[in-house]
């Protein structure tokens, strides 16, 4: 089996009279572009495959290559990477690839891509419109430099392009999901409704289209059906942030539903009253555990819609509803960490309890 | 012949040469590719050492010493040489050093800079004494023989490995350019070596692109072009330090 070498060197260590550049030239476009054909030109001949990467990160070019017929090319391993979630780690790969193969549409599409997904969508515009100068009807293309515009407050052009793409590829969910939320981003909750719900009928497992759903519905001020969705995501249990949104949405819907329906909630009133009577008797350790544990609990979703006493503790005895649950997290929490946000607001509750302290 | 037989021929050349028994022990406090200690007129045999994860690599690594026991065995004195240190190589490495952590940011404990000298001093001496003969040495096995090559180029290609990683940042911010630029330029000798016989030269891409081709070439070039013979390695050597500026830190002498 062929050995396969690798070495890293600095960018201030490379010999720049190899291509007539000067130091003021290092870290440059123009010297990661001539370092690549440099490189390009020493391995061209050699029979084997090398990858080659210009780290702008770490400031050295990282060589990797073998005469190994099994080595993986420099786009494979790109894509691979990016398949498998390490965007910060093909960025530098796919950059020294367009340097070698500036009008590939392929690279162009993933190195876009991986900078907008990398949060840094001002470095993927120019990518993506060099894509679409190559191959103006690029479909993908043209969704994520709609996406790459949105991200960056451009969301008029980003809707533009992302109707372009969907009269090419009318039932595209990348697109629908996408314009959904450009939509709504725009405030036009109305006109994202129906562009979601065709999404849906192509996707209606994901995540991001219902979640967009739930959104555009809250906008509507159909909050009741908005939460139907989040718990549809709830069920599906990944993305993990998609989920953790609907979460809060959920939370966010039920401390809503409890303020619009009076001025002083008496239960919560209740609840916390015991709250403050029980920790008068524990220390400060134990109402700490306890209000973690709640805490914890609560990530799996708490329902406080329902009356039903369904949840139990390890350090509390009794059988609690979830508002009961969420009272004496409020109330733990108000204990040892009260500049903490725990996700539902029962101040004036609280402070009718505590007689305004 | 096996890579077995091979290694028992060049020992059992070794021991009637010399006299004195080979003795090879796997010693876990021993990394790379082993080391030899010549015996001395004071002890009783010359001792090999090998790390245990190299025991595949053991008929090669006892030809290799052994061709270079060999050949300053058949070197006849005054050829037959020592490379030693100077004063000036322990009080200059160790000013170099300290300067060049000072300003490189290495996290280097103070404590541990005394020793981190020695071993950078040292080692670029052991480099300058065996390189240019491990050259010899391992062109030599190579054309004599074929059935060691296998062996021989695994070890080699790890050995070409390693050598790469001393254009790396980590290494840079230890070791002064001085003592890098001489430890590179000898490096990119040996590369070039294996990479012409084997029909690789892009084996010596590293170090071209950290500019040290032509030093690589110059080095390798007086390789084959002084003696071959083993009474010509005293001089191999006193020319590649001249040509790495080494001169006022190494210098060799006659071998009692």
């Amino acid at each position: 089996m062929s050995q396969e070498y690798s070495f890293s060197l600095p960018y201030s260590a490379f010999d720049l009279d190899l291509i007539g550049l000067t130091a003021a030239d290092v870290g440059s476009s123009e010297f990661t572009e001539k370092v690549s054909e440099f490189l390009a030109g020493q391995f061209a001949t050699f029979g084997g495959l090398a990858r080659i990467v210009c780290n702008d990160q770490s400031h050295t070019i990282d060589v990797r290559w073998t005469r190994n017929a099994n080595f993986r090319e420099p786009r494979d391993f790109a894509l691979e990477l990016l398949r498998s979630g390490k965007i910060g780690e093909a960025i530098p790969l796919l950059w020294t690839v367009h340097q070698q193969q500036r009008r590939d549409v392929s690279v162009l599409f993933n190195l876009g891509v991986a900078w907008s997904e990398h949060g840094q969508p001002d470095k993927a515009i120019p990518i993506l419109r060099q894509l679409l100068e190559i191959e103006p009807n690029h479909v993908h293309g043209l969704v994520a430099l709609g996406v790459a515009l949105i991200r960056v407050q451009q969301a008029p052009e980003g809707e533009f392009l992302l109707r372009r793409a969907l009269r090419l590829e009318p039932r595209n969910l990348w697109a629908l999901r996408n314009l959904g939320g450009c939509l709504l981003q725009l405030g036009r909750a109305a006109e994202a409704l129906p562009v979601l719900q065709t999404a849906l009928e192509i996707g209606p497992q994901d995540p991001q289209t219902l979640l967009g759903m739930g959104q555009s519905l809250e906008a509507l001020n159909r909050s009741d059906d908005a939460d139907d969705y989040y718990q549809r995501i709830i069920r599906l249990g990944m993305p993990e942030p998609v989920v953790e949104l609907a979460k809060e949405r959920r939370s966010a819907i039920a401390a809503h539903r409890m303020r619009s329906a009076g001025e002083l909630r008496p239960d919560v009133l209740m609840y916390l009253t015991g709250a403050v009577e029980r920790f008068a008797g524990m220390s400060l350790d134990q109402i700490q555990a306890l209000g973690i544990e709640i805490a914890i609990l609560g990530q799996t979703g708490l329902d406080i819609n329902d009356p039903e006493p369904k949840y139990t503790l390890r350090s509390l005895p009794g059988t609690f509803s979830g508002l009961h649950l969420c009272c004496l997290m409020y109330a733990a929490f108000k204990k040892f960490a009260p500049a903490q946000d725990v996700g539902i607001d029962f101040s004036r509750e609280w402070m009718q309890v505590h007689g305004g302290r | 012949m096996t890579p077995e037989e091979i290694a028992d021929s060049l020992r059992r050349s070794v021991e009637i040469e010399s006299g004195k028994p080979l003795v090879v022990f796997k010693d876990p406090a021993v990394s790379g590719h082993g080391s030899v200690r010549v015996a001395t007129p004071d002890t009783a045999m010359h001792v090999l050492r090998y790390p245990p994860s190299a025991d595949v690599q053991l008929p090669y690594l006892t030809a290799f010493h052994c061709g270079m026991l060999l050949r300053s065995l058949r070197a006849e004195s005054p050829q037959r040489f020592d490379l030693v240190s100077t004063a000036a190589m322990r009080t200059e490495t160790q000013q170099l050093i300290q300067a060049h952590l000072k300003t490189s940011g290495a996290d280097v404990p103070e404590s541990l800079i005394p020793n981190l000298c020695s071993q950078l001093g040292d080692g670029l001496g052991i480099q300058l004494r065996s390189m240019p003969i491990a050259i010899r040495v391992d062109h030599w096995l190579w054309q004599q023989y074929p059935s060691l090559q296998e062996l021989q180029r695994t070890n080699v290609s790890r050995q070409l490995q390693e050598s790469m990683q001393t254009l790396g940042p980590s290494v840079r911010a230890l070791v002064p350019l001085r003592m890098l630029n001489a430890n590179l330029a000898m490096n990119c000798a040996f590369a070039m070596f294996w990479g012409e016989l084997w029909g690789e030269p892009e084996l010596a891409v590293p170090y071209t692109l950290a500019g040290f081709e032509a030093a690589g070439r110059q080095l390798l070039e007086m390789v084959r072009s002084i003696d071959s013979h083993p009474n010509g390695d005293r001089h191999l050597v006193e020319q590649w330090a001249s040509h790495l500026n080494l001169t006022a830190w190494y210098r060799t002498v006659t071998k009692q």
